[in-house]
């Protein structure tokens, strides 16, 4: 190597920096409106229209939900109990959307949003247990002894009447129930908080596909609550999971108040919404979600034409339940129409789970290796 | 010969008899002259700073990633190379065990890197590295079987014996000069990497329908500067058809003097690209850094005498005597004996055999090598599909005719399921382990039937193999694996 090359490598550093920022920009005078797609707009409309409002709304539910827990502990009554489930089963309803945002704020060092306080089936044994040791720290891994459903079990099992004696007899009762509703609301809040002062900007900003960045979180976690959905919420009562001998009936979410067709209903409404990008308090308002992703990417119209059609299958599988149906008598009988949803809804998997990755080219970027 | 050509005649015949030999005695004089020639050491001495420091850099960023625990402890299941289900890491190790493994990983790359005790600790680099990268074969990526193959050749090669630890202990060590053949076995083998990366390019989907690059550049839109170029159709077809070129003829470019400072430019520039672009890990580094050994030794030798300077300066107030003369002028260099090169010429020609025919394995399989991947693996193909799986495996109670549906989560990590979702090898080992703790949760002699849906190269879906055999039943071999659903184009 000479004077020469040395020179010529400068030259060649030199014609290669002005390649890369010359380039660029001919590019944006000779066609600038390729007609891609911007991910921080349904990003926004995801944060704006579907997790901000879910959040607002299931938060200030759960603070009317705390009042009628505190006013019920204090001086249990049978109206009082009554306005305490009444609010309970609202709070849980508005709860089903933030369950698809179960990452960013909602993961904290104790566990996930959803596991903290969305846990079931609940463990009833474990919830007397804490009650006759007066224990409400909660510092243990226990989620099965509190959340939404630990309150729906000290609501809603038994005749009012004994709900009302027990309270009345036993003040570590009152305590843990009050305890666990803060609980609740507590966590709740805080996630909501967090949305709203900097995180719905912060999620709706970030347009990379990186490990982390808010496309693939709200991705996977969108899965997970999916597969949450069909495991748990439908395969679990029926008993149709590996190494359940037959169908496990008080498995059911929410068995105790036996509204478990209504929560299915919106958590699967929810997951629809993400996925159209449809606002959750109007659902005449259907802006961008992943469909209009899917469609502005090669191959992708195919597969919203596919996912479509299935959804509509599970759709009308669903509508095929009786509206005053207990979910959980269905699973006792092995009701075929409920089977058949959770066919359906194991036909939808592929198309959200591989498909849709596949197609936005978001696979490639998982926290736990490198690809080649 | 003269007297041949002035005395008697040749017929034609005998002239074709001679000439065969003719050239053959061109090729083994040839041969035998490129055989005994010598050259500097100094691009094997440097090479071997540079691979261990990318080992070191490599495996200090897993340790830091927390990849050791998410990726070795945490799992309750591994996924075996086929023949190497005897390697285990927490199983036989313990936690600690598995770190401490890491922490010799290091330690060796770090001894390498120096030069200090190599024989040692150039095998033990060796070693424990493919350990680990035997310990699952769902963490399989085509750099780190180069690493494992580099660390063997390394084990095999003198790089230690110059500017090294080594040599300062023990300067009789030292040698100036080595067989060329000795630096180009790496040359031969980066050139493999980049030539059958590049043959693998050639196919109608990576070049009519730039896939998967169609598919993963507008995901990339937001980088500054060229993001925007990613949304457009024919920026993936341009990378398609240069990313062929460029693995393909690069090699030949980085050999030519010529032609080398630009190709180098060009490993620069492909490398960061592809570095920045995809999550390829340490992987652009290796390479960049790998193919310096292009470079020519009289480069190398400046580099070494630059360095050997500065290290002077830095410890002349007490070190200035041994560091004068390379070694004392009455200890002569230990020779290589022509019997110990002989066994390696061997041995690096049966290598160079060994990695030219075992990518080719997947001729002798029925079917599409992307959609069975059989003979896949081991063979340079590297960001060649976007191919991705859902798998739902059902466990029938064979006594009670009850079958029900498998929760992966519950046995595997997201990366794990995301990759045997779509190896059939991989499909039929988890349905193995399936039916084995199935059958310890008391389902007697357990069906596992597997409904797996690949989409390759965002073609729809399709069903990965029969839904209805038992694939616990099955065992894996070098057969052609029949129940694979041939794909549908």
């Amino acid at each position: 190597m000479n004077r020469v090359s040395i020179t010529h490598r400068i030259i060649i550093l030199f014609l290669g920096i002005v390649a890369a920022s010359v380039l660029p920009s001919c590019k944006e005078t000779s066609s600038g409106n390729s007609d891609s797609f911007d991910r921080r707009i349904l990003l926004r409309n995801v944060a704006q229209n579907i997790a901000l409002p879910s959040f607002t709304k299931a938060s200030n539910s759960v603070e009317r939900m705390y009042s009628a827990i505190e006013a019920l502990t204090t001086t249990p009554s049978l109206s009082a109990l009554e306005q305490a489930r009444t609010s309970w089963m609202e709070a849980y309803s508005l709860w089903q959307p933030c369950q698809l945002f179960n990452f960013g704020p909602a993961e904290s060092s104790t566990g996930s949003l959803t596991e903290n306080i969305g846990t079931f089936p609940i463990s009833t044994a474990k919830i007397e247990n804490y009650i006759t040791k007066a224990d409400t720290s909660f510092r243990n891994f226990d989620r099965d002894s509190r959340g939404f459903l630990c309150i729906e079990y000290l609501l809603f099992s038994g005749e009012a009447t004994q709900i009302i004696a027990a309270l009345n007899n036993s003040p570590s009762r009152c305590a843990y129930l009050r305890s666990v509703a803060r609980d609740v609301k507590t966590r709740l809040s805080d996630v909501k908080v967090a949305w709203s002062i900097h995180f719905a900007l912060d999620f709706a900003t970030d347009n990379s596909t990186s490990t982390g960045s808010s496309i693939s979180e709200l991705f996977n976690e969108f899965n997970k609550s999916f597969e949450n959905l069909k495991n748990f919420k439908v395969a679990l009562p029926l008993g149709l999971r590996a190494g359940q001998a037959s169908s496990e009936p008080t498995k059911v979410e929410a068995y105790y108040s036996n509204q478990s067709r209504l929560f299915l209903e919106l958590h699967l409404q929810a997951i629809e919404s993400v996925w159209l990008g449809r606002s959750i308090s109007n659902s005449e308002k259907d802006s961008v979600g992943f469909e209009e992703y899917l469609n502005a990417i090669p191959g992708g119209t195919r597969l919203v034409e596919d996912t479509k059609v299935q959804l509509a299958a599970v759709h009308s599988a669903f509508e095929r339940i009786p509206a005053n149906a207990s979910l959980s008598h269905l699973a006792q009988s092995n009701d075929k129409d409920f089977i058949a949803l959770h066919t359906e809804l194991q036909k939808l998997t592929r198309f959200f789970k591989s498909e849709m990755s596949s197609l936005m080219g978001i696979a490639i970027t998982y926290a736990s290796g490198d690809g080649d | 010969m003269e007297i041949s050509t002035t005395t008697i005649a040749i017929t034609p015949d005998k002239e074709k008899a001679v000439q065969p030999r003719r050239f053959l005695d061109n090729l083994l004089y040839h041969i035998r002259s490129y055989y005994r020639q010598e050259g500097d050491i100094a691009p094997l001495a440097i090479f071997r700073v540079i691979f261990g420091f990318c080992v070191v850099v490599s495996t200090l960023r897993f340790m830091l990633l927390g990849w050791i625990h998410k990726q070795y402890i945490e799992p309750t299941y591994h996924f075996h190379y086929y023949g190497f289900s005897w390697v285990k890491g927490i199983e036989y190790l313990g936690e600690t065990g598995v770190y401490l493994l890491f922490i010799l990983l290091l330690l060796s790359a770090l001894c390498v890197m120096l030069g200090a005790f190599y024989r040692l600790t150039s095998i033990l680099m060796f070693l424990s590295f493919t350990y680990i990268e035997l310990l699952d074969v769902s963490y399989y990526l085509n750099h780190y079987y180069f690493v494992s193959i580099v660390a063997l050749l390394l084990t095999l090669l003198p790089a230690h014996r110059a500017f090294s630890v080594d040599v300062w202990r023990k300067p009789s060590l030292q040698l100036e000069r080595i067989p060329i053949w000795l630096i180009d076995i790496l040359k031969v083998q980066l050139a493999i990497v980049y030539i059958y990366a590049g043959v693998a390019k050639i196919r109608v989907d990576w070049l009519l329908h730039a896939q998967p690059l169609v598919l993963w550049l507008p995901a990339h839109d937001q980088l500054p500067f060229i993001g925007h170029f990613f949304r457009e159709r024919w920026v993936a077809y341009i990378f398609s058809w240069t990313g062929m070129v460029y693995d393909c003829t690069i090699p030949f470019f980085l050999l030519w003097r010529r032609t080398r400072i630009v190709a180098y430019l060009a490993v620069i520039i492909f490398h960061s690209l592809t570095g920045w672009m995809f999550q390829i890990g340490v992987f652009p580094l290796v390479m960049t850094l790998c193919t310096l050994i292009f470079f020519d030794a009289a480069s190398h030798r400046r580099v070494i005498d630059k360095i050997q300077h500065w290290l002077r300066k830095a410890f002349a107030s007490t070190k200035e005597q041994t560091h004068e003369r390379d070694y004392p002028s009455n200890t002569l260099p230990i020779a290589l004996t022509s019997r110990s090169l002989n066994i390696l010429a061997v041995l690096f020609s049966l290598h160079i055999m060994i990695q030219l025919l075992f990518p080719w394995r997947y001729v002798l399989y029925k079917g599409n090598m992307f959609w069975t991947e059989q003979g896949y693996r081991f063979g340079w193909r590297v960001m060649l599909m976007e191919k991705a799986g859902t798998a739902t495996f059902y466990v029938r109670d064979t006594t009670t005719g009850r079958e029900g549906l498998v929760d992966n989560r519950e046995f595997l990590n997201e990366h794990q399921e995301k990759q045997m979702a779509m190896q059939p090898d991989l499909i039929l080992q988890y349905a193995q382990h399936l039916a084995k703790v199935y059958g310890q949760r008391g389902i007697a002699n357990p069906y596992i039937r597997g409904e797996v849906w690949v989409t390759l190269n965002a073609r729809p879906s399709r069903l990965l193999l029969d839904s209805s055999i038992n694939l616990s039943s099955l065992q894996d071999s070098w057969e052609d694996k029949w129940w694979i659903t041939p794909q549908e184009e």
